[in-house]
């Protein structure tokens, strides 16, 4: 049952990657309420399905159309398509399924090793540790996003804030509740991120004109990537999985980050920087090998520190709450078929994956043909049943739908919608240790930076908040000196 | 848009203000033990700082001529379309308990595909019947979702 669940996950999450307009993180909002008639461990290994499953697939959008399934395929598109262009679609798709296989299996084999090692440390963590690795967590995902860092703090109080809305799991009185019974249990995070993500997503894509877009043909017997190609790509594959692991591994990083990274890194190290861009077989192999090596090390804080760094385990570690499992440090004493069973199934998975995305590129291809026009209003109908199956109640349909205009005009006014999921996510349990905290401490926040570990967290999370601060002063009195650093 | 950034900053404050004052009247600390309005007192202090932040530099900006000039809505339709959708979404809400799913969710198709991206009418039918059929199918009858059944009955 497990390896059919993982099956269906992955072949979903390709069919998502493949599909322009509909990422992972919406996906699996979407598909969440089908989880729960399965088990927790299949339900977690049915999502993780779709996540990978999507990384892998995002990239034939990008190669094929110029267009990226997902975020993170989208450097993929600046060697990709031109590789297309020259009529290498085949090796293009090829090397980034390899290269996709290979950084799954090694992120999966690090799961295994690192996984209970830093799940031991966690188990020595008390309240205050949780408090600053929470604070960090946060902190770090809102100075790696995309936009403005003030907009994604402002994001983060405003997810910490919905967390609020509901009884306040310590002393039991009402918050925000305005007199209405169903705000008790809060406002539900799944029709939240089924809002923001896939809601607001469908609505950004058809405020326009839904043309038609060109395809490159590809047979299968091209898809494999001739000597030079391996020998080329040998490197950044090397690369781009050890540089995404770590990537996946920090707070705030994941695939999208790490597949930036290794372009940036292929460029600066290769003998012809210029051919970056043109279509060349590097420019592809890496990303592609790193978000999938990243898309796999972002695993590791969610089970053994019970912090998700990115917004798809954010949903990963709303499903396991939801199924009664709080992902952490005991995840692994309490539950280790649930911890075995997902590494097993991604390792299983990524197998599949390759087997499913060399000989299916046909299949991909035709979907790609599936009018957006067409699919839009599947994917409401889709959200509507989700969110309404939560508690057969339409009410989840209502919030969803007032999130996703709300995530519509977020996305209009370049407010992120991954701080806010977060803060969302990690609130109630942030609030908890804050107050357990200040509880030990008699009200004295100075607890958070007189233990060791909390210390080294908070001053970590501080040094990140204000350093953007600190280059903007000095680009500013000495300008020309720092270029392209974040907007603050 | 010419007050892109003033708007969402003044959007934002607006949000963050009630949720302060909210929190005071659960209180903050009491005998230095944190009470329930902490956190969203200090969250929400968050939101309302960041939003001066935000609002001064497009003052700054706005003077300086810097602010983005973007449109919210890139062509005419996009609005309509927007309303469009949450027109449908609305209505879908209103009727579903009392149409029942099968029938509303064919309506809903059947609009959908008919004012946001216009298609020949046996394209718009066909797919509102697959669609209604299907999902019909996959969530009542195969996931046992308990789906409305309205007036029809199923």
């Amino acid at each position: 049952m497990n390896l059919l669940v993982c099956f269906i996950g992955v072949f979903i999450g390709t069919l998502t990657g493949v599909l322009p307009g509909i990422g992972s993180t919406a996906a699996m909002s979407l598909l969440l309420p089908i989880t729960f008639t399965l088990s927790s461990t299949q339900s977690i290994i049915m999502l993780a399905g779709i996540y990978y499953g999507a990384m892998y697939g995002g990239s034939t959008t990008s190669i094929l159309l110029n267009v990226p399934g997902e975020g993170t395929s989208m450097i993929t598109c600046l060697d990709g398509y031109p590789m297309a262009k020259k009529g290498r679609a085949g090796p293009a798709l090829g090397i980034s399924a390899f290269g996709s296989f290979i950084a799954g299996t090694f992120s999966v084999a690090m799961l295994m090793i690192l996984g209970p090692l830093l799940a031991n440390i966690a188990l020595s963590f008390g309240p205050p540790e949780n408090v600053s690795l929470t604070f960090l967590g946060l902190t770090m995902v809102t100075y790696l996003g995309s936009g403005s860092m003030v907009k994604s703090l402002m994001m983060a109080a405003f997810g910490l804030l919905l967390g609020c809305i509901g009884l306040d799991i310590v002393k039991g009185t009402e918050r925000y509740t305005l007199g209405i019974l169903r705000l008790r249990d809060g406002l539900g995070l799944i029709p939240i991120m089924m809002g923001l993500f896939g809601i607001a997503e469908v609505l950004i894509t058809i405020e326009t004109s839904l043309e038609k877009r060109e395809i490159f043909k590809t047979r299968a017997k091209e898809l494999f990537p001739t000597k030079q190609d391996w020998k080329d790509s040998a490197g950044p594959i090397t690369r781009g999985t050890l540089a995404g692991f770590f990537l996946g591994v920090i707070p705030g990083g994941g695939g999208m980050l790490a597949s930036l990274m290794s372009y940036a890194i292929e460029k600066r190290i290769s003998k012809h920087p210029e051919k970056f861009g043109t279509g060349t077989i590097e420019g592809v192999a890496g990303p592609e090998t790193a978000n999938n090596a990243g898309a796999g090390g972002s695993f590791i804080p969610l089970l053994t520190l019970g912090i998700p760094c990115n917004v798809v385990m954010a949903v990963l570690m709303g499903a396991l709450m939801i199924h009664g499992i709080s992902p952490g440090p005991l995840l692994l004493k309490e539950h280790p078929n649930l911890f075995w069973g997902v590494v097993g199934s991604m390792y299983v998975g990524n197998v599949m994956l390759l087997a499913l995305n060399l000989p299916l590129i046909g299949l991909w291809v035709k979907v790609l043909r599936i009018p957006y026009s067409l699919l839009f209003p599947l994917i409401f109908l889709f959200c509507i049943i989700g969110s309404y199956s939560l508690n057969n109640s339409l009410w989840d349909v209502g919030v969803m739908t007032i999130f996703g205009v709300l995530g519509y005009f977020m996305k209009k006014f370049r407010y992120e919608a991954a701080p806010l999921i977060m803060a969302l996510v990690l609130g109630p349990m942030f609030e908890v240790a804050l107050r357990q905290s200040l509880m030990l401490s008699n009200g004295n926040p100075s607890i958070f930076f007189s233990r060791p570990i909390s210390a080294t967290f908070m001053t970590l999370s501080l040094f990140i908040l204000v350093s953007p601060l600190c280059l903007k002063m000095v680009k500013k009195r000495r300008p020309g000196l720092l270029k392209g650093d974040k907007e603050f | 848009m010419k007050y892109r950034e003033l708007v969402g900053s003044l959007f934002w404050m607006g949000v963050g203000a009630p949720f302060c004052i909210g929190a005071l009247g659960y209180g903050l600390f009491r005998e230095g033990v944190p009470e329930p309005g902490l956190l969203p007192f200090f969250a929400g202090s968050i939101m309302i700082v960041l939003g001066v932040s935000v609002l001064i530099t497009s003052v700054k900006e706005e003077r300086g001529g810097k602010t983005s000039r973007e449109k919210i809505f890139p062509e005419r339709e996009s609005s309509k379309r927007l309303f469009t959708v949450v027109f449908a979404l609305s209505a879908y809400i209103a009727s579903v308990e009392y149409l029942g799913f099968p029938l509303t969710t064919f309506l809903f198709m059947i609009f959908l595909l008919r004012f946001i991206e216009p298609q020949r009418w046996f394209v718009i039918v066909a797919a509102s019947i697959l669609t209604t059929a299907s999902s019909y199918l996959l969530f009542q009858i195969f996931l046992k979702t308990q789906l409305p059944k309205g007036i029809l009955g199923i």
